[in-house]
Parts: C-alpha cells; structure tokens; sequence
C-alpha cells in the first residue's frame, strides 16, 4: 500500500501532464490534422498508408542499423572510459570532467561542430587522413559511410553513459576486490566475477535506455544531412518530424510514433525478460514463492 | 550517520528555502500572458465589409488592443530593427500595443505551427513566397487583395508580389527581396589568367573558364589530361542548390532550359527533353567536370567563396555585406548567370507579411501590416545593406556606390524597376515540401555522378503528379 | 642468508614499483589520448570565439586566433539580454534538480522496495512513457499549458520535475537502489523505522553518487533544453540561454564567433558544477558498514 504512496508523485503527474498527451496522440493518429485547420477522421487510414510507404523502411532499416550498431559500441566504450575514470591516479577529476565535456555540449552546437569536421572538401578529419596518405571519405555525404560517421560521432558523446557506469563502479566495495587478491585472482577474474555482475543492474540500465534513445535518434541527421544522402541518412523520427512539421500530417506523423512505440516497447520488454538471466541485484525485491 | 543526517537535512532545508524564494521571483513578474482565447480555425470570421478599418470595429475610446506577432527573427541587430519599429507604430497608434515572439528561421515554423494548432493564432506572421500556396491552400490565411483595394494601394509597389499570389489573390506583403547573381573572385581569375564572367556569357563559356579555375594539389586545372579529382583545393564556383525550393535552384535550371511545372502546378514537366538536358549538366556540372563542390557538403559553415576557396558563388545582395562584414580583400564583383537554351533569366524572392484568417483583430493586424511595410521603415531596413526593399520605388536606394559595384544597379534595381528584362519568383507549389522530399530520395545520387537523369526521371515525374494533383482545401 | 632474504624482498619492491609506474603510466597515455580526442572539437570552439568573423572557417585551421578579439565576449553577452537569460536558465535548472532528486529518488524507493499490486505493469508504463517520440506530444502538451495559462512562463519547464521527473531518474534509481542489500534496511526496520525514515536516512546517503549523477544530468538537461523554451516562451525576458544561443543563427548567416563565446560561457556553469559534483564519486563510501559479510 505504501508503494502507492511512494509512487506517487509519478502517478499524478502522469495523470496531470503525460497520460492526457500520449492518449491525445493515440486519437490524432486515427486522423488527417494539417495542424493548421481542424483534424478529420479517417480511422485506420494512416497504418494502412504507413504499411505501403516506402520511406517507413527505408527510415525503419536506418534506424535499426544504427541501433545495433552503436548502442554495444557506446556502451563498450563508455564502460572502458568508466574504468579509467575510476583508477586512482592524479588529476583524475580533471580526467573526469574532460571526458564529460562533450556530452555537455548542446546537442545542435556539436552537431554543427561535427559537420565542420567531417566536411568532405575541407573538413579536420579528411585533413588527417590525407597526412597519412589515406584517401579523402565523404563521410556524412558518402551513402554508404553516412550511418557508421553518425555511430562514430555518437561515441564522443560517452560521457552521459560512463557517468553512470563510474556511479556503479563506486559502489561495488573494494572488500570483494580484495578477497578475490587473497584468493589469486588476476585482473580479468576480477573484472569477470565481480565487476561485471556487480555493475549488471547498471549495464541493464544503460543498455535499456541506450535502446530507446538509439531508436529515437534525429538531431544530428536532421542538422547536418537531412536525411541524405539518398535517404542514408532518413532515420524514423526524422521522417516523422517532417510529417508532422513540414508537410502538414500530423495524423500520420502520430501514427508514424504509435509503430515506434509498439516496436521499443517490445524490445523493452524483451530485455526485461531477458534480464533475469544475466542482471544481479544485491537487494532485489523477490515475489513469494520465488 | 546522525552527523550526515543533520548537515544533509539542513542542506535541503536551505536548498528548499532558495528554491521557494526563487520560485516566488519566477511567479512574481508573470503578468497575465496575452494568450489570446483560443480562434478555432474552423469558425470562419465574420468577413467584414469593405469599410475604412479605423471604423470597422467599434472601439470605445481609449481601449487597448494588443497583437501578437511571430517573426523568424533572431540575429540580434535584426531584432532591434523590428522592435524598434514596433516602438514608433505604438507611438502612432497608441490604442495599439505589439508583443512579439522571435525565433531563428527554421525553428520558427516549428513554433509556429505547434502555436496555431493550439490555438493561439498570432494576429501577424511572416511567411517565405516558396511556401504562400502550402499555407493559403489551406484556407487559412486572409487574402489582402480586398484591404489593398480599400486603402487604394497598387499592389504592384511592391517587388515580387506574383510570388505573393495563390489563384489570382494576393496573400502576403513582402518586406524585403533578393534577387540571386553569380559572384566571383576578381583576384583568382586574373591569377589564372581566365577573362572575367560578362553578362551575356554562356553555361558553355563558364564551364570552360570553371575548368581553367579548379585546381588541385598539384596546380593542374580540370582542363589538364591529369587532373588529380582527388586532390582539388580550389573550385571555380559554389553552386550548392540540388532541390527546387526557391530562385537558386530556378534561375540555373530555368536558363538552361528545364522546366518545372505547367501553368496550373498540375503536371511536372522535368520529363521533357530540354529538362533532362539541363538536369544532367548541372548534375555533370559538379560530379563531372568537378567545378564545384559536390552538393551537400556545403553546410552551415561559411560559404567557401568567402574563405577564398572556391572562385565564385551564388548569392543575392547580401553577399556584399557578409564580404565587407568579413572584411575580406579579394577583389570581387557580380554578374548575371550564363545563358543556356533558356536565355537570361534573373530570378528571386521575398518574405512577407501575412494574416492569419483567425486572428482576432483583423483591422489593426493590417495597419501593422500596412505600417511595416511603408516607406518610412522600408528605407531603415535598406540603410542596413543587409536588406533590400519590398517596396518598388524605394529599390534605386539600395544601391551605394561606395559600397557595391556598378553591375548592382544592373542586377538588383533594374529588373524589379522595369529597366530590360525584370525578375521573377521562382515557381511554389503547395505540395513543395514533399515534392521536395522525392526529389532529394531520387536526384542525389544522380548529383553524386551514380546515376544519370533520364534513368530517374520518370518515375520522379509521376510522384511529382500525384502530389500537385492532391486536391486541397481551396 | 638474511642478505639474500633483503636483495629477494629488495628485488620483489623493485618489481612491485615498476609495475606500478607502468600501470600509472598507461592509464595516463590512455586517458590523454582519449582525452585530446574529446577535446579537440572544444578547443576549437574557445578558439573560434576569440575570432573575427573571417577566420573561423579556413583551411588549413586556424588555432591561434590572430587578432584575438576578446570582446567578442561581452559583445555577445550584451546584443541579447543574456544576465536575463542565465537567471531564467538557473530558476529552472535549480528547480528542476530539487523536484527531480527529491520526486524520481521517491518514486524509485518505491518501485526497488516496496510491494503493491500492479508493480510491473506500472514500472512497463513508466518506461513507456519514453518510447513515444516527443514530436506527437508536443503540440498536446503545449494545448495542456496553454489551457493552465502558463504560456510565457518558466512553469512548464520546471513543475513536471517535481512530479518524479523524467522516468529515466526513476528507472536509474531503482536500479541503483536495488544494489543496496536489504540487511541494511532490514535493521533499520527491526528498530522500527518507517519507510520515510529508511528512505531519507538511509538509501539516500547510501546513493551519493546516483545522486550526484542525477543532480549533473537533470541540470545539464535544463540547461540546455531547447524545445520546451522554444514553445512556451515568448517574451524576450522570459527565455533561457539555449535559445539566446540559437539566435545568433541570422536569417541569411549565422555569426559564428559570438556565438562561440556565448556558448563557451554557457558552458562554463555546467562544467563548474560537474567538477564540484564529482567529489562525490568517492570509492568505497558505499558498504563500509558491512565488514565481515
């Protein structure tokens, strides 16, 4: 009974500033709405439409391709970067801060920053490229090299998820490293039996959220190629926000969510069943029985 | 624990006590917001008779109307203009007040849009000539032609006012205009020793003088056997348009003899011989003889003409300013573009005020409209260099010359002042947005060199169609 | 043989001392190489903003700028009313930092421990309620306000904060939470602490880090929140420092040098708070009380 109690603030809320929203959404997407006139009804119209546009798989290919691709590399890399940031050494918070800045950056001013640097004809990195006699890539403007300098850019942004993985680091007691020392364990037992399962809860965490984010992504495609080159580029929400914002359709842009949302949430659900396998928890609440 | 417990509580307490206070300072100055109640869109406002609009309607003496209007303002010199004006009209009509909402272009269609759909329809907006038909086909926005006729105004004082026209009314007011040239680079073409664009030169002569100015690592130019395409640092010209929004995209694609669409915007005519011509030169213009940087990679960042990249660019007179802005010390001068089977076109644009149908106050959301574009603000606006005039007349003011070169009065006063050939708006249908998006998914990798034009084309054609054939409101 | 037993325990320091100078030596070449990665595209930014106009985009890069013009500094601060700007930006930041530390660590107290039927078809909710792209929920949400009359005031960018703020502080507390073994509360409970009690008084200090996690990312997040501003706020004197950025973005060219020292400044609040907020992240603050377990 407390646990509503607990709960809730997020209750109410979600009663007063979110349910209200999301179920509007779920009555838009069964309309026509060029936002500036009045919605008309036209019942499923809009999944049926949506089934044979062509631009939902393309944009539903790129989405997904990115995804898979840059959700194990972020989290790889973030969970590296999380343990350096956890080694005692000098200037480690300088370290810290430096590794968190770009995750600082407002995400259109990097995005902006980026295009600048992968610009094919004079951006930084083709620069260096040719120092080292390699040949000059199109990068954002190459179709096929457009998602993978997008999943490239989107590790610079580590700091968010190495954060979290260093607040998990920080609570795993150095009384289990030190037992392990006595027992002749090397540094990949430790990080194996001990670090690994006792950051897993974390790991859940940033896998889950890092899935929802990827399948969201749109800033960068949307300042920088504009769903181009060749709809390389074309990621769902992006193709979505032009529905909604350039073409007059928000009906179908609400429709367009309502998929995506179907297709997260399977996935969430997925790895929260999936979860129980391989995620730790020290002090889980277990139903009876159990 | 107790320790932490106490420090942590007392932490909290004042973090709390902080926050409320700021919370009372956030509340403190919100004055009742002039969130105006809500103007379906669906009512049809009372279409009021033609009468004088200080009579229409009936004011009591002394009551304050306040307007709401929506800008895609943002650069801060810009701002200062307009609220300046708004100043001087409150000081006009002091039963008038304006607030004002600004934002940055594309994020003003955002804002906008989200705002009428929630019903809070500003009383004055702005709105680009490419996009008059997509939002006056929706039947939402008031046609001016009948407040024109009532005050007596020409609708020809002002430039451009074709592009200001969906079915024969008459839908915004411009406030500016731009006319788009060739730019170039006096110091990089007499380094190359290639002559001069002149005004009658053709796609052909421009080509074979690009070539002689796009040179790479190893100082070879595009007309050398062994130009290393690899390797260029210096293009002989920006042109960065690929989609057909607007008078960049137009005025090359036109005077090479493509065509866009027939009278009524109902069929596409890219299909046509002379358009698939003119398509795969401006495609080969960039993939194949590489006198121009490929499409795309033009972005934000600064227009490489201007860092002495490239030898020449497209721009309106604007390009003037950002080049005294800059202080750059090339020696640069403008012209028209080359000639194709098309001839000389000299093509551009303007933004303009316009008003919404559902605004509350349809009366003075004109005299706004009337006031900001009179002649008093029009030439503020000119003295800036950075802006020209919506309004004919004042266009001869634009030009300085202690600030641009002779060929300005050429090309950005006499073809909105009735000397030679005049200039017109680029073609808008409503359905550009998407027309747009179709284009992009089949034309880019043509612009990439992957695919020719006439492989594309048809299909192209047929999309295009069926988006200008989608009936609409009106 | 007590001078050899000395030179092996002499030989065996040694080793141990080299090993660990290499171990400090990698990290090190690790953590700057990474770090000069990240860093660059910054530097670039500081550098752009000491600028004229005309040389931040030429090739080969500019670092040094030549001539500095540090008055692209006030310039930029001043064109707009930026001190206005950074107050509105700091009331909602703060407040949104105290009603999301306050509500999302209650609620997330609440789905980690406690039992109440419905729990997983709630948790399912609230996660879903991030899977729906914000685009479809913008215009209802800005219909919502405008129906409360907060249009052109910071209240809708701060007050859902209080109301357990954005699930993915819900959902990173319970996580963090469910690491806490329950013997910890289980005491506490056998000494007849109520759930407030245990929840204020001991998962909280016991969550330092996910606190001070939570106090960064909702701050950076306010900080730099664009769209909510963008919708809600009209009034010159209302907005925040995110769209003050976005206005140096001109209708026909953006004027890159004053908005890079505009957004260096911007900048700075944040990385001061990090820095101060990291102290947090101190090992072994967690558990101690466990010896022997």
């Amino acid at each position: 009974m407390w646990g509503y109690v607990f709960i809730s603030p997020w209750l109410v809320g979600f009663v007063l500033f979110t349910a209200g929203p999301m179920l509007a959404s779920i009555v838009l997407s069964l309309m026509e709405w060029e936002l500036i006139v009045p919605p008309t009804f036209v019942g499923l119209g809009n999944f049926r439409q949506l089934m044979a546009d062509r631009y939902v798989s393309i944009s539903l290919y790129n989405t997904a391709y990115y995804t898979f691709l840059s959700v194990p590399l972020h989290l790889i890399t973030a969970l590296i970067a999380a343990i350096l940031m956890n080694q005692r050494v000098r200037f480690i918070s300088y370290y810290r801060t430096l590794y968190y800045l770009p995750s600082v950056t407002p995400a259109v001013a990097s995005a902006l920053l980026w295009s600048f640097v992968f610009n094919p004809d004079y951006g930084l990195a083709n620069a260096v490229l040719q120092m080292f006699g390699l040949p000059a890539q199109g990068w954002f403007f190459d179709p096929a090299l457009a998602k993978p300098t997008f999943i490239l850019v989107s590790l610079w942004n580590l700091g968010s998820a190495m954060v979290i993985f260093l607040a998990g680091l920080q609570g795993i007691p150095d009384t289990l490293y030190e037992a392990a020392s006595i027992d002749g364990a090397n540094w990949w037992a430790k990080f194996w039996s001990i670090t690994l399962p006792m950051l897993s809860p974390v790991i859940f965490f940033n896998l889950v959220m890092g899935i929802i984010a990827s399948f969201q992504v749109f800033t960068g495609a949307y300042i920088i190629t504009n769903g181009g080159p060749a709809d390389a580029t074309l990621f769902y929400v992006l193709y979505l926000y032009r529905n909604a914002f350039q073409f007059f359709r928000m009906g179908y842009a609400s429709a367009l969510a309502w998929v995506l949302f179907l297709i997260i949430l399977v996935f969430t659900l997925l790895q929260l069943r999936l979860a129980r396998r391989w995620v730790y928890y020290e002090g889980e609440l277990r139903e009876a029985g159990r | 624990m107790l320790r932490t417990a106490l420090s942590r509580r007392r932490f909290l307490a004042g973090l709390t006590v902080s926050a409320g206070m700021l919370l009372l300072a956030a509340c403190a100055p919100s004055a009742p917001s002039p969130t105006p109640t809500p103007a379906p869109a669906a009512e049809k406002p009372s279409e009021k008779p033609a009468q004088k609009p200080a009579e229409a309607k009936p004011q009591p003496a002394g009551s304050k109307i306040e307007l709401f209007w929506f800008l895609p303002l943002s650069a801060a010199p810009e701002i200062k203009i307009w609220e300046d004006f708004v100043k001087r009209f409150q000081e006009a009509y002091p039963n008038i007040t304006v607030k004002g909402s600004y934002e940055p272009w594309n994020d003003y269609w955002v804002k906008l849009q989200t705002v009428m759909a929630g019903g809070a329809v500003p009383d004055v907006i702005w709105l680009h000539y490419t996009r008059i038909h997509e939002w006056a086909s929706k039947d939402v926005m008031r046609p001016l032609d009948p407040l024109l006729q009532t005050d007596k105004i020409d609708p020809n004082e002002f430039v451009f006012i074709e592009g200001f026209k969906y079915k024969g009314k008459i839908y915004g007011l411009p406030k500016d205009n731009g006319i788009t040239a060739l730019w170039y680079n006096i110091d990089m073409y007499q380094k190359a020793g290639v002559p001069l664009p002149t005004k009658e030169m053709t796609w052909e002569e421009f080509l074979e003088r690009a070539k002689r100015l796009t040179i790479d690592d190893k100082g070879k130019t595009a007309a050398d056997p062994d130009f290393n395409a690899q390797k260029i640092v210096q293009w002989a010209v920006t042109m960065v348009t690929t989609s057909p929004r607007g008078e960049g995209f137009w005025t090359w694609y036109k005077s090479l003899g493509g065509k866009l669409y027939d009278d009524e915007f109902k069929h596409c005519l890219i299909d046509q011989p002379e358009s698939i011509e003119a398509l795969q030169f401006m495609a080969d213009f960039r993939a194949k003889y590489r006198v121009a940087p490929m499409p795309g990679a033009i972005t934000e960042p600064g227009d490489p003409f201007r860092i002495g990249k490239t030898a020449g660019t497209r721009g309106h007179h604007a390009t003037a300013f950002f080049l005294r802005e800059e202080k750059r010390t090339f020696k640069w001068d403008e012209t028209f573009y080359p000639r194709g089977k098309g001839g000389l076109v000299i093509s551009g644009g303007a933004t303009g005020f316009a008003i919404p149908k559902a605004t509350r106050y349809p009366d003075q959301a004109w005299i706004l409209t009337k006031f900001m574009t009179s002649e008093e603000q029009q030439k503020i606006i000119i003295a800036q260099k950075r802006w020209a005039s919506g309004l004919r007349k004042l266009v001869p003011l634009q030009y300085d010359p202690e600030y641009h070169t002779p060929n300005y009065k050429m090309i950005h006063v006499d073809p909105l002042t009735g000397v030679g050939p005049q200039a017109e708006p680029a073609p808008s249908p409503a359905a550009l947005a998407e027309i747009e998006q179709v284009w992009n998914s089949a034309m880019d990798p043509v612009w990439l060199g992957k695919v020719q034009v006439k492989d594309v084309v048809r299909d192209l054609k047929a999309q295009i169609d069926q988006l200008l054939q989608r009936p609409t409101r009106i | 043989m007590l001078n050899s037993a000395v030179r092996v325990e002499r030989s065996l320091l040694l080793r141990r001392t080299v090993r660990r100078v290499v171990h400090t030596l990698v990290v090190h070449a690790l953590l700057l190489t990474g770090g000069v990665i990240l860093l660059a595209p910054f530097a670039w930014l500081i550098s752009g903003s000491l600028k004229e106009p005309g040389q931040i985009f030429v090739l080969p890069p500019v670092w040094i700028p030549n001539p500095v013009r540090f008055d692209n500094y006030p310039r930029a601060l001043t064109i707009l009313p930026f001190h206005l700007f950074f107050r509105n930006t700091m009331i909602v930041a703060s407040m949104e930092v105290l009603g999301t530390v306050l509500s999302s660590t209650l609620v997330g107290y609440g789905f980690a421990r406690l039992r109440f039927p419905g729990r997983n078809f709630l948790f399912v909710l609230l996660l879903s309620t991030m899977m729906l792209p914000w685009i479809v929920t913008l215009i209802p949400r800005f219909i919502l306000f405008k129906l409360l009359g907060w249009v052109d005031t910071l209240l809708p960018l701060f007050v859902p904060a209080f109301f357990g703020g954005s699930p993915f502080y819900i959902f990173l507390t319970r996580q963090f939470f469910m690491t806490i073994p329950f013997e910890i509360e289980e005491a506490a409970r056998v000494d007849g602490a109520h759930y407030w009690r245990i929840w204020w008084q001991i998962m909280l200090p016991l969550s330092k880090p996910l606190l001070a996690t939570i106090v960064i990312f909702t701050f950076i997040h306010a900080w730099n929140d664009f769209m909510g501003p963008l919708v809600f706020l009209n009034s010159m004197d209302r907005r925040t420092v995110a769209l003050g950025l976005a206005t140096f973005k001109g209708l026909y060219s953006t004027e890159w040098n004053l908005m890079m020292a505009a957004s260096t400044v911007a900048t700075l609040p944040i990385l001061i708070l990090f820095f101060f907020c990291q102290r947090y992240f101190m090992r072994g603050i967690v558990m101690t009380g466990l010896a022997g377990r």
